[in-house]
């Protein structure tokens, strides 16, 4: 599987799929680290297409935080559907990532 | 390689075993069939001239015989022949011969035949090798794999071990539960136990992922969450305060260098048995529900960052209160997670619907049958658990709300 990238002022912008769980979760995770540790180390993650997060899907989110902050750098989550959003509050997740509405504001807070 | 001439003419068995010798076969002879057979049985014989027509056991005869005898390596048989006619030949092929030389016998062409002899012969004992290595690896394959089956099936068992074996220890509260693994060994747990004297705990956890790291990441967590189990990781009097136990859990979990691959989220709280009162403290746990005596549904949504994944966090508890005839459901999203063959999510709307219709001692069951009805399927993608608390009516009684079956999604 390949994931939809591009850069943009060195920032990868990566969109992740509909559903994000156990079964492709490791594929996912293996193409974002190989991003992160290939680029700047500055990502958003754009779910706007991503209905559907497990917990695993939320360990490939994790995990790229830490690679990311590991090159003092960070990772910014845009576009969050409901759902995932639901997710992200009964984990507490949403006080850990920079979470945006759109683009432009996880941009700027990279650049 | 070893050859063997068979003939019952002495002119033509010492020709014919000279050319050989001479083109470097180790040989052997017979002068007639059954002492030929005899022969191929005692030695590692891999080709044979035979004439065809001799007294006792012909040619053909032998071919058969040979064929019949199963020997661990494929024996190639020329049979000399005067005869050239089309039945005679497929007589020959059907008795199981490789090839015919006409005779008398040409040098020449009895030593192509030879080679070609040979070079089936190498195809065969090269088949033969590789079948050996594949039979080989099939059985370390096998072994390796009987080894991983029986180590799960220990882990599975120890892992059983951690569960709940009845409800006793939280007299005279009441607890029913299910637990229905994805796999052999499951990432979800739970238990309960006493803290004296007029308390009890209980916890229910999902491990995310499945399979062996999953299992051994619940294990620690439940060794843990024995008061007095694990030294180091919980002090006793954590247990009486579900979000400082959670906190210390977590901090004794997370490796602030590694690499998140497992992380655990938990609910953990206590009661008290005699009144009802409890709290408990939530680690990105799927919110439990509480449904009363009287059917209304109560959602215990309180966040919490999971177990494992960043060292200091701190963890906010919520009071609550089981009254004579609630109770209490903790269970892992497997449930509401679990998807039709559309692709549809069970819900925590289904769950609610099967909870407030069936009392507390049937949920499990019930339970168990509308997923397997909802999924299709007695096989799931993720672990399936659910613990049920409850304080019962006077006399264990509990009242049977609106059971109505009709009702059940």
């Amino acid at each position: 599987m390949s994931l939809e990238k591009r850069t943009q002022n060195s920032v990868d912008i990566v969109k992740l799929p509909e559903q994000l769980m156990m079964a492709g979760a490791a594929d996912v995770r293996t193409e974002l680290k190989e991003i992160i540790s290939n680029g700047s180390g500055k990502l958003i993650i754009d779910l706007a297409d991503t209905t559907f997060m497990d917990s695993s899907g939320l360990a490939v989110l994790v995990s790229c935080l830490q690679a990311a902050r590991k090159k003092d750098e960070d990772v910014c989550l845009v576009h969050m559907g409901p759902t995932v959003s639901a997710l992200f509050e009964l984990t507490r997740l949403h006080t850990v990532f920079q979470i945006f509405d759109d683009e432009q504001g996880a941009l700027s807070a990279l650049t | 390689m070893k050859a063997l001439v068979i003939d019952d003419a002495p002119d033509i068995r010492i020709y014919v075993r000279a050319l050989l010798e001479k083109w470097g076969y180790e040989t052997k002879d017979a002068s007639d069939g059954l002492e030929g057979l005899n022969c191929i049985r005692e030695s590692d014989i891999r080709i044979v001239v035979c004439d065809w027509e001799m007294p006792g056991m012909s040619g053909p005869e032998l071919c058969r015989a040979v064929r019949e005898a199963k020997l661990e390596h494929y024996v190639y048989i020329i049979l000399l022949t005067g005869r050239s006619e089309t039945p005679d030949l497929v007589e020959g092929l059907n008795a199981g011969s490789d090839d015919f030389l006409a005779k008398p016998v040409n040098a020449q062409v009895l030593q192509a035949r030879l080679r070609v002899g040979e070079r089936i012969l190498k195809l065969e004992q090269q088949h033969t090798e590789q079948n050996h290595e594949l039979r080989n690896s099939r059985d370390r394959l096998r072994k390796a794999y009987k080894l991983i089956q029986s180590d799960l099936m220990a882990a599975a068992r120890i892992q059983r071990q951690m569960l709940p074996r009845s409800d006793n220890p939280l007299h005279p509260l009441r607890a029913a539960w299910l637990f229905l693994p994805a796999s052999q060994v499951s990432g979800d747990s739970f238990n309960f136990f006493e803290l004296p004297p007029d308390r009890i705990g209980f916890y229910h956890l999902d491990v995310s992922g499945h399979g062996i790291p999953a299992a051994l990441l619940s294990a620690s967590l439940c060794r843990a969450l024995i008061p007095g189990g694990e030294p180091g990781i919980a002090q006793r009097q954590d247990f009486l305060e579900p979000a400082l136990l959670l906190a210390n859990l977590n901090r004794e979990l997370s490796n602030p260098e590694g690499e998140i691959e497992n992380f655990a989220t938990i609910a953990y709280g206590i009661f008290d048995r005699r009144t009802g009162e409890g709290e408990i403290a939530m680690a990105g746990h799927p919110p439990p529900i509480i449904i009363r005596n009287g059917g209304e549904i109560q959602s215990l949504n309180l966040g919490g960052l999971p177990i494992g994944m960043f060292p200091e966090v701190a963890y906010e508890s919520q009071k609550l209160h089981l009254d004579a005839g609630d109770k209490l459901i903790l269970y892992s999203d497997g449930i509401t997670e679990c998807q039709s063959e559309a692709g549809e999510m069970f819900d925590v709307k289904r769950l609610e619907a099967v909870a407030t219709t069936t009392t507390s001692q049937d949920l499990p069951d019930a339970l168990r049958v509308e997923l397997t009805q909802w999924r299709g399927s007695s096989e799931f993608e993720d672990d399936i658990s659910m613990l049920i608390l409850n304080r019962p009516l006077a006399k264990h009684s509990e009242t049977t709300l609106d059971k109505n079956p009709g009702e059940t999604p």
